[in-house]
């Protein structure tokens, strides 16, 4: 963050935990992304906070901002997360701000010379969460384990949960603690920061080629 | 404040927060008036610097507030000697009397705790406050960055530095 100070930026960040954060700043890092201030939100009722907190306490590069990008998990009801978010983005820069839709950007104003835009993890409308992106480039880095999970997850019939991101927490924290060895609780935050543990999960995997799509274009 | 009928009304604003104070009056010692208050631990009034240094500044502002109708206060460091569990207290009663006043407070402050004591005892009410902050700009020149309540509240609740740096 202090080097991105120094030299600062025109784009913001906010998400909703530690672990995104993480993730964001890897996934900028190994794809050479544009850079942006990421800021951890502390939970997905706190963006508002958050902007207000970046605002106050670091105003010289708030007022310098052009993209304010917030990144919200669907869960499992993504017109409702979406909506959550949307009046948030209402509460805090005044009534009828917030987009219509996910990725849609709402234009600059003479009082706000940020754009903002709402991306919906793991993708627009698709239940889920930052773990449930992360699925498959855990597989695709250990096939083997990850078969074996499957084969877990089938035993304890986990089909039937009727649950994506239950589903989605459940295989990755299995398949994490089975291959790090150091550490089976290991946070999912730890996994993009810590350069000894990037290959669980390795950012530069296809499931990742969206976001990153949409990070490049700002 | 007596002869304008105002003294009931600012026992009242007063001693809601401070309720060990039951009256107040004005004596004039040696030729200078002395607030005296009475407690409820003393058979006679006392002169109110002898009970509370800070007491005593907090009553200075309210009474400079309660003096007149849509009074503008300035009150420079405005947590000197007063200790951090009354913060929330004393924002309290300056709410109430400005308020009731109709006045309006100007406070400078070099505390973090007490711009979360006024976020705090404003409850939500956040229209009602605000903060000025004075910096220099990166070229050396002075600025000043204002932030309604709402944003006061939300940086305070995500544990931001509201005086800046």
């Amino acid at each position: 963050v202090r080097s991105a100070r120094a030299e600062r930026l025109s784009r913001f960040l906010v998400c909703e935990g530690a672990e995104d954060k993480s993730f964001f700043e890897r996934l900028i890092a190994v794809r050479q992304l544009p850079r942006f201030y990421i800021v951890d939100a502390k939970g997905n009722g706190e963006f508002a906070a958050a902007v207000g907190a970046f605002q106050v306490s670091r105003t010289a590069d708030y007022n310098s901002l052009r993209e304010i990008l917030i990144v919200a998990d669907n869960d499992e009801t993504p017109s409702d997360s979406f909506g959550n978010v949307c009046v948030q983005i209402d509460r805090v820069f005044g009534p009828g701000t917030a987009p219509r839709t996910p990725l849609q950007k709402t234009p600059r104003t003479a009082t706000r010379a940020a754009a903002i835009t709402v991306l919906m993890v793991p993708w627009t409308n698709e239940h889920g969460h930052l773990e449930r992106m992360c699925v498959e480039a855990a597989r695709d880095a250990n096939r083997n384990i990850a078969m074996h999970v499957d084969t877990f997850m089938n035993l304890i019939r986990a089909e039937g949960w009727q649950n994506q991101s239950r589903f989605g927490k459940a295989w990755l924290r299995i398949n994490l603690a089975a291959r790090c060895s150091r550490d089976p609780f290991i946070a999912l935050g730890r996994v993009f920061a810590n350069v000894r543990h990037n290959t669980l999960i390795p950012v530069g995997h296809s499931s990742f080629d969206r976001i990153a799509d949409v990070l490049r274009k700002f | 404040m007596r002869r304008a009928g105002r003294g009931p009304e600012f026992i009242k604003l007063l001693t809601k927060e401070y309720q060990w104070i039951r009256s107040l009056d004005i004596e004039v010692v040696a030729g200078s008036p002395i607030i005296f208050a009475k407690t409820p631990n003393s058979q006679e009034m006392l002169p109110l610097a002898y009970i509370s240094g800070a007491i005593n500044r907090i009553i200075g502002v309210m009474l400079a507030i309660a003096s007149t109708d849509r009074s503008v206060v300035l009150v420079d460091e405005i947590e000197n000697g007063i200790f951090y569990t009354h913060q929330v207290a004393l924002w309290r009663a300056i709410l109430a009397s400005i308020r009731k006043y109709e006045g309006q407070i100007f406070a400078t402050t070099h505390s973090n705790e007490w711009l979360k004591a006024l976020v705090q005892a404003a409850g939500d009410k956040m229209d009602d406050i605000a903060l000025w902050r004075l910096e220099r700009s990166e070229n050396g020149t002075p600025v000043i960055f204002q932030f309604g309540g709402d944003t006061l509240r939300d940086a305070i609740k995500h544990g931001a530095e509201a005086r800046g740096g």
